[in-house]
């Protein structure tokens, strides 16, 4: 049985449809990318996952179902066992996921004790931990920090960090690395790969940059208007396909000396 | 066929406008609609009667019949706030634009006066500056206007200062659209939607404060029949004959709320985004 | 607030005031009446024209503009407003005296606006669009459209008149006496920060970190009652600021109304007498209090919000 599988699923907003008939299954351990040009839907879709569809947003069609359950008849009890816990996600840009005029380390305890029952001291220092496992230097300044105070790689580790303090079996990423620099970038892509390896996360990455795409992925998922225009291995979608947005999408990436660095 | 489904898409809008419509026609023929009765003519023997056929809504003090006052009150109290609206909008608009056009000394003087105006609770002013020029109409409306046109500046300001620094602005200028062209034409159309919104949305508050300035009696003064001075002269009868002030507030009351419907459907259809 | 930042603002309410105290002397210099003939008319004396024109000599009312100006700021920078003619005693002493009632009444007015306001605000933006959103609504629309002067009469006649629970005047003293025009005053302010509270926690509602939190798995009542409340809180406490303004002015008329012994009534009536002095001195007093109330309300804003605190 698949981790994640999305099957004919049409999200509408009102009697707007905005992502049709998409589908895709995730194994456990997999690292599938969807990659598309803004408004192509990737991001509606991954927010669907996890429920979390802006006002108005609803499933129309479809299932979504994850390990053997629907994700769409979920009461609000068992969303908050599930979200942070067992699927995770991270944002574009962590530092405003979080409240600008509360301490970092206030909006971990609040995580941490959503889920576990510690006492606040416990909590604290299961986060100030957390933060030094991803390699944030000096995690007791940066739990004593606002959001703002951090630069966009530090809030990005941040993120990362609390969305895998439970180990969850699938993580979502939102465009993680789309306000990054290009160093910082391949740090967090690199990072995101080691918790494959370490901790057999599967991982859903949205992104529009393919070389990212390729670079991380198993599975690559194109989306283009809200359809899946093509989808298959990374050694398919690179080389093998004749899809012809597919095509156009690679040849959009700059190529040096001849050769595409993909 | 465009029109029905206008109607059908904004029908609080079109109720409204019609309610409103209504009651300025009734200000406009109060004569017909008070069946010829004359609101400043009082016989003293029916004084402080109770509501009867005759007299709907009772007499007052003086003997005068309140329901022909009342209606006759709606020309007072309309036409005073339209005026006013509209003073303070041309006004506002103006400066606000000049300030957010011109920038530099004009936009600090113009602000800071504007900040005089709100460094101040307005109602006070408004009745300290009516009070001192003396009780009118025309002095009630100068009070007010002198308060409120801040805000209309600042927000007119703060639109232009949107665009006065965006490229296609600085195109214009640079082809040589003259200062007077740049304002009109560009400057003007990017405020005037929001202006108008609020000017209408204004109109419900604009009433009721020209209404307590006459019924402190620093507004419109007797024999004119008003709303707010027929309340003050209410008051003093409220044990012996609450219809005095029960009708001329209840008029009030009836005008604003349609007139604030009205403001907001309004808004609603030329700016639908906002919540 | 950085120093610099708080020694500008200073700097710009004494502009302010200064303004202020220009316009309202000059309002008085040109108004048409004469402050030394409703002296003495007041008085109960029928003056010659010499007589004023002497008295006019003798207290400065013939010198040029600037000079009387100039003299009176520098008696109110002494402590020194004048004397009010039609209540004969000196200006700063009534305005003392009423200072506190109107005060009294700002204060529990507010108590009462914030009692029904916060909850129904935050009540009808978490329940958006279901019914009890449309009924808070309703109300406050009502609220918003009805003259607060039209609702304190109202209250006399149900209250006074037919029911006979509460005196129709007031000594300013007892609780029994602040209530109706504290509950007139409430009706209107509440209507209004109603609307205001749905607006500020609706905004905060839709800000990305409640998304976040609750993809994090956060408790509803958690997200709303430790984040978005408070942070609410924020742009509401500059609300209040401004609707203390508006409080004070809007005492005037209610005072009048339930006869209430405070500043808003001392200044109708020192207006309708033309006690010049007297009005200068309120609108001055007035001005003061609601720039300093504004200034702290922004220096607390300052301080609490971390984002100003902390930001440079």
């Amino acid at each position: 049985m698949a981790l994640l599988e999305i099957t004919n699923v049409d999200i509408s907003y009102g009697k707007r449809v905005i992502v049709k008939d998409c589908s895709l299954s995730l194994e456990k351990g997999e690292i599938c990318s969807i990659v598309g040009e803004s408004g192509s839907g990737k991001t509606t879709v991954i927010r669907a996952v996890l429920g979390l569809l802006a006002g108005g947003g609803r499933v129309t069609a479809g299932d979504i179902v994850y390990e053997g359950r629907s994700l769409l008849t979920l009461s609000d009890r068992e969303w908050r066992e599930l979200r942070g816990h067992d699927i995770s996600m991270i944002f574009q840009d962590s530092g405003a996921m979080m409240n600008q005029t509360r301490l970092i380390g206030n909006s971990y305890v609040e995580y941490i004790r959503t889920h576990e029952d510690v006492s606040k001291k416990e909590a604290w220092a299961k986060g100030t931990e957390m933060l030094g496992r991803m390699r944030l230097p000096d995690p007791d300044r940066i739990m004593r920090s606002y959001p703002f105070q951090l630069s966009g790689g530090q809030r990005q580790r941040v993120g990362i960090a609390m969305g895998m303090t439970y180990q969850p079996r699938l993580l979502l990423a939102d465009e993680p690395t789309s306000a990054l620099d290009v160093t910082t970038q391949a740090q967090i892509v690199r990072q995101m790969m080691e918790l494959r390896d370490e901790y057999g996360t599967s991982i859903i990455i949205v992104t529009h940059d393919i070389g990212v795409a390729s670079y991380m992925a198993d599975k690559v998922v194109v989306m283009k208007d809200g359809e899946i225009e093509d989808q298959g291995t990374r050694e398919h979608i690179l080389r093998e396909t004749d899809n012809a947005y597919t095509r156009k999408l690679m040849e959009a990436v700059p190529s040096l000396g001849g050769k595409r660095y993909v | 066929m465009e029109k029905k489904s206008f109607i059908r898409k904004y029908p609080g809008f079109c109720i409204f406008a019609i309610l409103g419509f209504l009651i300025i026609l009734a200000a406009v023929f109060a004569p017909v609609l008070a069946g010829g009765v004359d609101p400043t003519e009082g016989n003293l023997t029916d004084a402080i009667m109770a509501p009867s056929a005759e007299h709907p809504f009772g007499t007052d003090k003086m003997g005068r019949d309140i329901c022909a006052r009342v209606i006759y009150g709606a020309r007072a109290s309309l036409s005073s706030t339209f005026i006013l609206v509209a003073v303070i909008f041309v006004i506002g608009t103006f400066l606000g634009i000049l300030s957010g056009y011109f920038g530099g000394w004009v936009d600090a003087v113009i602000m800071r006066v504007a900040d005089m105006m709100i460094a101040f609770p307005g109602l006070v002013l408004a009745i300290a500056v009516a009070g001192l020029l003396g009780a009118s109409t025309k002095n009630a409306i100068i009070a007010i206007a002198v308060v409120s046109w801040p805000k209309y500046a600042r927000l007119a300001r703060s639109l232009v200062m949107k665009i006065r620094h965006t490229d296609f602005v600085a195109a214009a200028q640079v082809t040589g659209s003259k200062t007077g062209y740049m304002l009109r034409k560009y400057m003007l159309p990017n405020t005037i939607t929001t202006l108008v919104i609020t000017a209408a949305t204004d109109i419900g508050s604009m009433m009721m404060e020209l209404a307590a300035l006459s019924f402190l009696g620093f507004g419109a003064q007797p024999p004119t029949p008003e709303w707010g001075s027929m309340l003050n002269e209410g008051r003093n009868f409220m044990q012996s004959a609450p219809w005095m002030m029960i009708y001329p507030g209840l008029a009030i009351f009836i005008t604003v709320v349609v007139f604030n419907m009205l403001g907001d459907n309004l808004r609603d259809i030329l700016d639908p985004k906002s919540e | 607030m950085g120093r610099k930042q708080l020694g500008s603002r200073l700097l710009q309410m004494v502009i302010v005031l200064i303004g202020i105290s220009i316009l309202t002397f000059l309002l008085t210099y040109l108004s048409p009446g004469d402050p030394v003939r409703n002296m003495y008319t007041s008085a109960g004396i029928m003056p010659t024209e010499e007589l004023i024109q002497q008295t006019r000599d003798e207290m400065g009312f013939n010198d040029p503009f600037l000079t009387q100006y100039f003299r009176w700021i520098g008696n109110c920078l002494r402590g020194d407003f004048g004397k009010s003619y039609s209540l004969n005693k000196p200006v700063v002493q009534l305005l003392a005296a009423r200072l506190w009632p109107t005060l009294k009444l700002t204060l529990l007015s507010m108590v009462l606006m914030l009692i029904v306001a916060v909850p129904l605000g935050v009540l009808s933006a978490v329940y958006k669009n279901k019914p009890i959103d449309y009924i808070v609504r309703a109300v406050t629309f009502f609220g918003v459209s009805i003259p607060n002067f039209w609702v304190g009469l109202l209250l006399i006649l149900l209250f006074c008149v037919r029911l006979r629970l509460l005196p129709v005047v007031s000594s300013g003293g007892t609780f029994k006496d602040l209530l109706l025009p504290a509950v007139t005053l409430a009706i209107a302010m509440s209507a209004k920060y109603t609307r205001q509270v749905r607006t500020a926690v609706l905004e905060e509602l839709s800000s990305d970190y409640v998304i976040g939190a609750r993809a994090r798995g956060v408790r509803e009542r958690k997200i709303l009652w430790g984040n978005v409340f408070p942070n609410s809180l924020l742009p509401l406490i500059t609300m209040l600021g401004l609707s203390i303004g508006s409080l004070l002015g809007g005492t005037s008329v209610v005072e009048v109304i339930f006869s209430y012994p405070g500043l808003g009534n001392l200044a109708v009536n020192a207006i309708m007498s033309a006690d010049y002095f007297l009005v200068q001195g309120y609108v001055l007093w007035v001005a003061v209090i609601y720039m300093v109330i504004n200034l702290l309300v922004d220096i607390s804003y300052n301080y609490i919000d971390p984002r100003m605190r902390l930001r440079r």
